[in-house]
């Protein structure tokens, strides 16, 4: 049984040491995890990735299991939860800490503190991401389960450097930094943000064989499980 | 905050030693249920529907102290049910006290007049009366015509005797800002309590009457209307700053379930006050066992709707412990705060 391994970057995809496929960011990111799944014919696809933190509680490298994902003005996409359920126990056996919470997908980063606060207050989402609401609908659209893991970047209570703030794809990354080579005040921010993502790499590398193991069960325990 | 400076300082001394223990969970107040049976039907109680066998249940004087004693709180909470219909609500009192533990007396104070004679005022103990708003609707709220009156008699004879005297109001989707503000400067100015807690209503399933619950959202709107009347500054409140501008949609707050732990007549329950996911015998159980992670806003349905003190307060607690200058905001909102005698 093989399970698609997927993120929205590329350096996304070199933390993970080449594991899992970029498929780029925003909305269009769900064409490109079509073409994979039509491709490599997977049993059940594993959505990786960074993201902002909203749940005040959740530090740099926090890591979210999503119990749901959700975007504006749709409905709420779950996984099946006996997967949802294998995949704690899953990570639980490994020493894995997480938490179980809703993602939210936005159509661009959350960048204020007082944005992430109002984000959290109307969705109750662990986290803010860009991709994992259109990925998990195009799994759910091939007809494959599906798992959403990500881990904090920049904390609730941080705010983005303005250069980021429009941050959309991995195009606009040179961009952002050119910006901020003539802000000198947020290189500090800059540091910061690099410390923590280098934290959110390694919890996403320390979960990605857990939950590989329980997406990759899933297709002959989950009939187990629901016929008890 | 409006608690005497001596709670506040006890409470901060106890969370800074937890600290340099290193402890990672550690609780603030044991919320502590004597017993489940009322002697009222409130339309949004989720706490008497158990079984007539299991609300003939009590908790004698010593497992209370035993308690209170594991658990290692510096703040005890006795709700239930009423615990003024516990026989020996008098003692269990008492022995918290002689424990030198801050004791929130919870009660509808039905029952208050008969029970003031045989309890001492001290500055460990505060009578927290349930006031859900004025006469008309809070009679309604508990179902009962009279009570109301009868609380606003029982607090006047509290203060009078030298008690210290708190109410507990929670807010629901009939309380509009306009009666919880003729409220909280009737409370002030004319009864003249100590302090006030204030908190929405957690949308127990098994609440009789399911529609007085409120939204997050709605919640959010509601706190943001009643903290912004004038008057609201010298509205004095048994919580820190920061708990109220996490009501106010301000800040945001993850729920802190293991900062007050709940002992009931079952055991320890299972996560929190308001859920009950089941019931241990031991405190170390309920804290090294409870998978706390999978609970709190977000990460499960029934926190959703959840803005309560039992699990905010805490978070809130321990923030304003960590930030000098929530600290500083804390200390600030402690004088004036009458620090009774005994």
């Amino acid at each position: 049984m093989s399970v698609l391994l997927v993120c929205p970057t590329e350096r996304e995809a070199r933390a993970l040491r080449g594991a899992a496929a970029a498929v780029g960011t925003g909305a269009a990111c769900a064409e490109r995890l079509q073409a994979l799944i039509r491709e490599r014919e997977p049993s059940g696809v594993l959505i990786l990735g960074v993201c902002g933190g909203l749940d005040p509680s959740l530090g740099p490298g926090g890591l979210i299991l999503g119990r749901a994902v959700l975007a504006r003005g749709r409905e709420e996409r779950r996984p099946s939860q006996l997967l949802l359920d294998a995949a704690r126990r899953s990570l639980r056996r490994a020493g894995v800490p997480f938490v179980s919470s809703r993602i939210y997908t936005a159509a661009r980063p959350i960048a204020s503190r007082r944005a992430k606060v109002k984000a959290w207050n109307e969705f109750g989402a662990a986290g803010v991401d860009l991709e994992s609401y259109w990925l998990a609908e195009a799994a759910e659209r091939a007809g494959l389960p599906w798992l959403v893991v990500r881990a904090v970047v920049d904390p609730a209570g941080w705010a983005l450097p303005r250069s980021l703030a429009e941050w959309a794809s991995d195009a606009d990354s040179a961009g952002a930094l050119r910006a901020a080579a003539v802000r000198p005040w947020e290189w500090l921010a800059y540091a910061r943000l690099a410390a923590a993502w280098a934290r959110a790499e390694r919890s996403l590398r320390r979960a990605v064989p857990p939950l590989r193991d329980a997406l990759s069960r899933a297709p002959e325990e989950v009939p187990l499980l629901a016929a008890q | 905050m409006g608690i005497p400076a001596s709670q506040a300082f006890a409470v901060a001394t106890y969370i800074l030693k937890q600290r340099l223990r290193g402890r990672k969970r550690f609780p603030l107040v044991l919320m502590l249920e004597p017993l489940w049976r009322c002697n009222l039907e409130c339309a949004g109680c989720g706490k008497i529907q158990h079984p007539e066998h299991i609300l003939n249940m009590r908790m004698t004087p010593e497992e209370c102290w035993a308690a209170a004693e594991e658990c290692g709180a510096p703040v005890v909470s006795i709700a239930g049910g009423e615990p003024l219909i516990h026989p020996e609500i008098d003692r269990i009192v008492e022995g918290l006290v002689a424990r030198k533990k801050y004791v929130y007396l919870c009660t509808n104070a039905i029952l208050l007049d008969r029970w003031l004679p045989k309890l001492k005022p001290s500055k460990y103990l505060t009578i927290s009366v349930h006031l859900d708003g004025l006469r008309e609707l809070h009679d309604a709220m508990v179902d009962r015509k009279g009570v109301f009156d009868k609380a606003v008699a029982a607090i006047r004879e509290a203060k009078r005797r030298g008690f210290r005297v708190s109410t507990n109001t929670t807010v629901y989707a009939d309380s509009s800002p306009e009666e919880m503000r003729k409220l909280f400067n009737f409370l002030m100015e004319d009864l003249k309590v100590d302090g006030m807690m204030v908190s929405p209503g957690y949308d127990y399933p098994k609440a009789p009457n399911q529609s007085v619950f409120l939204r997050r959202p709605e919640m959010i709107a509601t706190f943001r209307k009643i903290l912004s009347f004038p008057e609201a500054k010298r509205w004095r409140f048994f919580h820190t700053p920061a708990f109220l501008e996490f009501l106010q949609g301000k800040k945001a707050m993850q729920c802190t379930a293991w900062g007050n732990p709940t002992r009931t007549v079952l055991g320890w329950q299972r996560p929190c006050y308001l859920i009950a996911d089941g019931y241990v015998q031991t405190f170390a159980e309920l804290i090294e066992d409870t998978e706390w992670d999978r609970y709190g806003y977000g990460r499960d349905a029934r926190c959703t709707n959840c803005m309560a003190h039992c699990g905010y307060e805490a978070t809130a607690v321990r923030e304003t412990i960590a930030s000098p200058l929530e600290g500083l905001r804390a200390a600030i909102s402690t004088m004036g705060a009458r620090e009774p005698s005994g």
